[in-house]
C-alpha cells in the first residue's frame, strides 16, 4: 500500500514541472497539483493500476491569503472487500482574480455536484464542466457567500435584512 | 332451478304500492301521480341512507385504520370519536370553495354532478329485500355496470378540466384501469346470469334460493317439497370451487373499479398527491368521497347480490345438508385463524376471559341475527364487503400501473373466460 | 396544452411532446425539499434533473463564525433523523485534530447511543418507504418502536431529535439508572417487530413486485457517484466503515457487516437496500446488547482546557452514518474558530445519482428509487 508520501513521488515522476513539494502535515500530508495538470493527473491516478484512485471522497474549497485552493480527498477502494487501499489529498490553488480549475467530472461522476457547490459558494470556475451552475443558492443569487470578503446582503426581494 | 322465476311474475315495489293506495279510494284513482310521487320519496329515502352509510363508513374507516395501526383513530368529539362524522361535515362544508383560476370551470363543476349522478342512479336496482327494490328491471345487472362506468367520464371531466398536470394523469391511470377491470367484473357477473338465464337483480337473488316459491296472494312462502338448503345455493358455494374464484375475481376487479388500495394509483398519496380530485377542496372534495364510498358500496351490493346470497339469511336449519358443510366449514377456518394467530402472539391467561367474552358476544349475536328482516341481511353482508376493502386497504402496498394491467389482462380475464367456459359445461353436461 | 384551431388542423406528422412535471419541493414523497424537474413520455421518464438547496442553511459558514463547540448543534440538524451519529462524527473529527483521548465508559456510551440512533433513522427509513409504496401500517408500527428509542434519549439527554451530546472528549450526561432496563426491554421485544415488518413488507408479494429489480446500481456506479452506507452495501461492495477504517471501540464489538446478494432480483436493486436496512437494525440491537453487558465504570468525559484552541493543521475524518460516510474536512488556524469546514453529506451524493438511473423508468419506480435511497435535506443541503 503506497504511503501519500511515495504517492506524491510516484506523481512527481509522471508530471514533473506539475507538482509542487509534498507537505509534510501532522495529520493528512497532502500534494500539491498546479492547476493546468489537474484533469491530466486525474486521469492517471484513477486509470493506473496500482493507483487505482475509483473514489472521489469530497473536494472542498478554501479560501486562503489572495488563493481560492480545492481540496480533493480520494480514496482507493477494493470493490471486493470495501477495504480502502490507500488514499491521497489532493491541492489546487489558483489566484483570486482569475479562479479556473480544469473540471475531473468526467473522470468521477460524482465531481459534477461537488464542482458545482464549489463554484456556488466559493467561486472557483470549472472549465469543461458539463453544466457549471448554482446549485445550494438560489439562482439569481450574486456573489460566493463562502469566501471571506463576502458581504452579506443587505436586503433580499425587497424586505430589508439589517 | 325454482320454476317460480322463470314462470311467475314477481311483484315490483310500483305494486306493492298499488295495493297500498288500493285501501284509500281517492289515492286510488290517481294510483300514477301518487306512486311515482312515493317512488321519488323512496329513491330519496335510499339516497339518505346511502349519503348516511357514507358518515358511518367514513368514520369506520378511521377506527378500522387506527386499530389496524395500533392507535385509536378519532376518540373526542363524542363517545369514541362517533360526533367526528358530522363534526368533519360541518368543517368541510365551511370551507372556502376554490376553483383554480386556470380549470375549465363548467367541467370543473359538472364533472362532480356526473360522478355523483352516475354513482347513486345504480341504487335502484339493487334488491333490498324480498319485497324492496326500488325498480327492478329486466336489465338490472347491465344497467347497474354500464350506468356504474359513467363515474368514469366525470373523474376524466375532473382530471381534464383541474388544469393540473397531476391530476390529468391520475385521471388517465383512472381511465386505463377502470375499463380495464369492467371487463373481469363481466366476466364473473356473465358467469351467474348464465345460470340463472336472467339479468334481473331480484331474480339472481331469489334463485339462490330454491326453497321459496310465490303463493296466490303474491307472498314468499317456504316450499315444503324443496329441502332446507340455506347457505350451500348461494352462487359462491356451486359448483366448487369455480364460482369461489369467480367471486375473488370480482372482489378484485372491484377493489380496481372503486379505486381502492391495493389499487389507489389514481389517487396515489405519494405520487400524485391526490390525483384527480388534487384541486378539489372542502364540500366539491367531500362529495368525491361521497361517491367513492357510493361505489364500494355498489360494487359491495352487486357482490353480494350475485355471489353470496343477497338478502337472504345465514340459515343452518338442518344440520344434515349440504348446508351445514358450508357452515361449519367456515367455523372451523375461523377457529383454525384464530388458533394460528395464538400460536403467533403470546396471550397472557387474563385475556383468555376477554376473549370468551367477545365469543359469547358474537355467538349471542348470530342468534340474533336469525331474527332479522332480510334488509339488514343485504346490509350486513355488503358492509362485511366493504370491511374487508376497509382492511386490505391499511394492510397492502401498491402495485405499479402496469402490474395492475398485468394482473386485469394477463391474470384475471383468462381465469374469468376459464371460468365461464369450465361453469357451462358442468352446468350442462352434469346439472 | 391548448393550441389554436389552425395548429390543429395543420397537416403534421404525429409527434407527441414530453411532458415536463415537477415533483416537489412540496410532495408527499421527495423526504423534505426536493425538486425534481422530471420529463416524462407518458408514463415513462426521459430524464430527471434534481434541484436542491431548499433546505441550504450556510452551514459551512456558519462554522467559521461559531467556536468548535458551540458547532456541535448545528452538526445535530445535518440529518435530523441521526443526530447522534453527527455529533459522534464531529467530536471524533476534531478529537483527531487536537488529539484527544476518551474514555473507555465514555465510548460504550457513544457506541450504544449511535447504534440506537441508526435503529431509529433506519425505522423511518423503512416506514416512509413503505407509505410511498401504499402501506400505510408499517409507517406507523415503525414510529411505534422510534417512540420507544426516542424516550431513551429524552431520558438521557432531555431532547428527542437534536441531542447536543457528544462533546470533545466523551458525552455531556452519563446515562440514567433506568436505561439499563428500559433498553433491555426495548432490545427484547424488538426482533420479533422486525420479523412482523418482514411478513407486512420484505416479504409481501405486491411490495417485491414494486422494488425488486428497479433502481439497479452497479457497484461501479454507485462508487462513481460517491454513495456509501447502505446504498452501495446493497450493490455487493462489504464497505462498513466500522470494519474497515474502525474508530471508536469497534474493533472490540461483534456484528456483521450487511451486504446486498440480490436475493428477489438483480443485485443493487431497490429491495436490497432496503432489505440492507433491516438486517443492519438486527446488527445495531446485536452491539448495543454487546456494549450493555460491557459497559465500564468511569468517567464520561475527558477535561478539556475553558478555551479550547485545537493545534493548526487540517483534518478529514469520515464516520459510518445510518445514510452513508459523514465525512468533516477542518481547517484550523490554531484560534477557538476553523477557518474553514466543509461537511461531505452523504445524502448529497445519493441524490446526484438520480438522473444517471432514472432514464426509462416509470414514475411510480421513480419513487421507489428515491424512497430506497434514503435521503435526509439537512444532510443534502446542510
Amino acid at each position: 500500500m503506497p504511503s501519500p508520501k511515495e504517492i506524491h513521488d510516484r506523481l512527481k515522476s509522471q508530471f514533473p514541472g506539475f507538482i509542487l513539494d509534498f507537505v509534510e502535515e501532522r495529520i493528512d500530508p497532502y500534494t500539491q497539483v498546479k492547476p493546468e495538470a489537474l484533469a491530466r493527473v486525474a486521469a492517471f491516478i484513477k486509470n493506473d493500476s496500482e493507483l487505482a484512485f475509483n473514489y472521489l471522497v469530497s473536494i472542498s474549497s478554501l479560501d486562503e491569503q489572495g488563493t481560492l485552493n480545492a481540496v480533493y480527498h480520494l480514496q482507493s477502494v477494493d470493490l471486493q472487500t470495501g477495504r480502502t487501499r490507500h488514499g491521497v489529498i489532493l491541492k489546487v490553488c489558483v489566484p483570486v482574480e482569475n479562479p479556473v480549475i480544469p473540471s475531473v467530472a468526467h473522470i468521477w461522476p460524482t465531481a459534477d455536484w461537488q464542482e458545482r457547490e464549489c463554484y456556488d459558494l466559493m467561486g472557483i470556475r470549472f472549465s469543461g464542466h458539463p453544466d457549471l451552475k448554482r446549485i445550494l443558492t438560489e439562482e439569481g443569487w450574486v456573489g460566493h457567500p463562502l469566501r471571506k470578503d463576502y458581504v452579506f446582503p443587505t436586503e433580499y426581494r425587497g424586505i430589508d435584512l439589517t | 332451478m325454482n320454476p317460480a322465476l322463470t314462470s311467475q311474475h314477481i311483484p315490483s315495489l310500483k305494486e306493492h304500492f298499488d295495493w297500498l293506495f288500493s285501501y284509500v279510494p281517492f289515492v286510488a284513482n290517481h294510483s300514477h301521480l301518487f306512486g311515482a310521487i312515493l317512488l321519488l320519496v323512496v329513491a330519496l329515502i335510499v339516497l339518505l341512507g346511502v349519503a348516511t352509510y357514507v358518515m358511518a363508513g367514513v368514520y369506520l374507516e378511521r377506527k378500522i385504520a387506527a386499530h389496524i395501526q395500533d392507535r385509536v383513530g378519532p376518540f373526542r368529539v363524542g363517545w369514541h370519536g362517533i360526533l367526528q362524522l358530522l363534526v368533519d361535515g360541518v368543517k368541510l362544508a365551511l370551507k372556502e370553495d376554490l376553483c383554480p383560476a386556470a380549470a375549465d370551470k363548467p367541467l370543473y363543476v359538472i364533472a362532480l354532478g356526473v360522478v355523483l349522478c352516475s354513482a347513486f342512479a345504480t341504487f335502484v336496482v339493487m334488491p333490498f329485500s324480498w319485497a324492496f327494490t326500488v325498480a327492478d328491471m329486466d336489465i338490472g345487472v347491465l344497467y347497474v355496470v354500464s350506468i356504474g362506468t359513467g363515474v368514469l367520464v366525470g373523474v376524466v371531466m375532473a382530471g381534464w378540466g383541474s388544469n393540473n398536470k397531476w391530476s390529468l394523469l391520475g385521471a388517465m391511470r383512472s381511465v386505463a384501469v377502470v375499463i380495464s377491470y369492467e371487463i373481469p367484473i363481466g366476466l364473473c357477473l356473465i358467469v351467474v346470469t348464465m345460470l340463472i338465464g336472467s339479468l334481473s337483480t331480484q331474480r339472481i337473488v331469489l334463485s339462490q334460493a330454491p326453497y321459496l316459491m310465490l303463493s296466490e296472494a303474491g307472498r314468499w312462502i317456504v316450499n315444503p317439497e324443496v329441502s332446507n338448503w340455506g347457505m350451500a345455493h348461494w352462487f359462491a358455494f356451486r359448483y366448487p370451487p369455480f364460482l369461489l374464484i369467480a367471486a375473488s375475481c370480482f372482489f378484485v376487479a372491484a377493489l380496481a373499479e372503486s379505486n381502492r388500495t391495493p389499487f389507489d394509483l389514481q389517487e396515489a398519496e405519494s405520487e400524485l398527491v391526490a390525483g384527480f380530485h388534487t384541486e378539489y377542496s372542502g364540500l366539491r372534495w367531500a362529495y368525491f368521497m361521497l361517491a367513492e364510498y357510493a361505489d364500494m358500496l355498489i360494487l359491495s351490493m352487486l357482490s353480494t347480490t350475485l355471489f353470496w346470497g343477497g338478502w337472504l339469511p345465514l340459515q343452518c336449519m338442518n344440520f344434515h345438508t349440504p348446508d351445514a358443510f358450508v357452515f361449519w366449514g367456515m367455523v372451523l377456518v375461523l377457529i383454525g385463524y384464530l388458533a394460528w394467530l395464538w400460536t403467533r402472539w403470546y396471550i397472557p391467561m387474563g385475556e383468555w376471559m376477554l376473549i370468551f367474552v367477545q365469543a359469547a358476544i358474537i355467538g349471542v349475536l348470530a342468534l340474533l341475527l336469525y331474527f332479522l328482516p332480510s334488509v339488514t341481511w343485504f346490509i350486513l353482508k355488503a358492509l362485511a364487503h366493504v370491511f374487508v376493502m376497509i382492511w386490505l386497504r391499511w394492510t397492502l402496498p401498491r402495485p405499479r400501473i402496469d402490474q395492475l394491467m398485468y394482473l386485469c389482462w394477463k391474470v384475471l380475464i383468462p381465469i374469468g373466460f376459464a371460468n365461464f367456459l369450465l361453469v357451462g359445461f358442468w352446468h350442462v353436461y352434469f346439472p | 396544452m391548448s393550441q389554436s384551431i389552425n395548429q390543429v388542423l395543420e397537416f403534421s406528422p404525429l409527434k407527441t411532446d414530453g411532458m415536463t412535471i415537477n415533483m416537489g419541493p412540496q410532495h408527499p414523497s421527495t423526504h423534505g425539499v426536493l425538486r425534481l424537474i422530471v420529463t416524462t413520455d407518458g408514463e415513462f421518464i426521459e430524464s430527471v434533473e434534481p434541484v436542491v438547496g431548499y433546505l441550504h442553511r450556510c452551514k459551512e459558514k456558519i462554522g467559521e463564525n461559531v467556536t468548535y463547540a458551540q458547532f456541535m448543534p448545528y452538526t445535530d440538524r445535518l440529518d435530523y433523523l441521526a443526530g447522534m451519529n453527527n455529533n459522534w462524527a464531529w467530536a471524533m473529527a476534531v478529537e483527531k485534530l487536537a488529539g484527544i483521548k476518551v474514555p473507555e465508559r465514555a465510548e460504550y456510551i457513544r457506541v450504544i447511543m449511535g447504534e440506537l440512533n441508526r435503529i431509529a433513522s433506519h425505522l423511518v427509513a423503512i416506514g416512509t418507504y413503505g407509505l410511498d409504496l401504499g402501506a400505510w401500517s408499517p409507517l406507523v408500527y415503525a414510529f411505534n418502536e422510534r417512540e420507544k428509542i426516542m424516550d431513551l434519549f429524552e431520558k438521557t439527554c432531555g431532547a428527542r431529535l437534536t441531542y447536543n451530546y457528544y462533546r470533545f472528549g466523551g458525552v455531556s450526561k452519563d446515562l440514567p439508572d433506568e436505561f439499563r432496563e428500559e433498553c433491555g426491554k426495548l432490545l427484547a421485544g424488538f426482533d420479533s417487530f422486525l420479523d412482523e415488518i418482514d411478513t407486512l413488507l420484505s416479504e409481501n408479494y405486491i411490495f417485491i413486485k414494486r422494488t425488486a429489480n428497479v433502481g439497479v446500481f452497479s457497484a461501479k456506479l454507485a462508487l462513481d457517484y460517491g454513495l456509501t452506507g447502505p446504498n452501495l452495501r446493497a450493490s455487493g461492495v462489504p464497505r462498513d466503515l466500522r470494519r474497515v477504517a474502525p474508530y471508536s471501540i469497534y474493533d472490540r464489538l461483534q456484528f456483521d457487516v450487511i451486504v446486498g446478494h440480490g436475493t428477489k432480483g438483480i443485485l443493487g436493486d431497490c429491495w436490497d437496500r432496503y432489505d440492507c436496512r433491516i438486517k443492519e437494525m438486527r446488527q445495531s440491537a446485536r452491539i448495543v446488547r454487546q456494549c450493555l453487558k460491557d459497559l465500564p465504570e468511569g468517567e464520561i468525559k475527558t477535561k478539556l482546557p475553558a478555551v479550547f484552541r485545537p493545534p493548526k493543521g487540517h483534518v478529514f475524518f469520515a464516520a459510518e452514518n445510518p445514510k452513508g460516510e459523514l465525512g468533516f474536512y477542518i481547517v484550523s488556524d490554531g484560534s477557538t474558530k476553523p477557518a474553514r469546514l466543509h461537511i461531505r453529506g452523504p445524502s448529497f451524493h445519493s441524490v446526484s445519482i438520480l438522473p444517471a438511473v432514472s432514464h426509462g423508468v416509470m414514475i411510480a419506480d421513480l419513487v421507489a428509487i428515491l424512497g430506497s435511497i434514503d435521503i435526509v435535506l439537512g444532510e443534502v443541503d446542510r
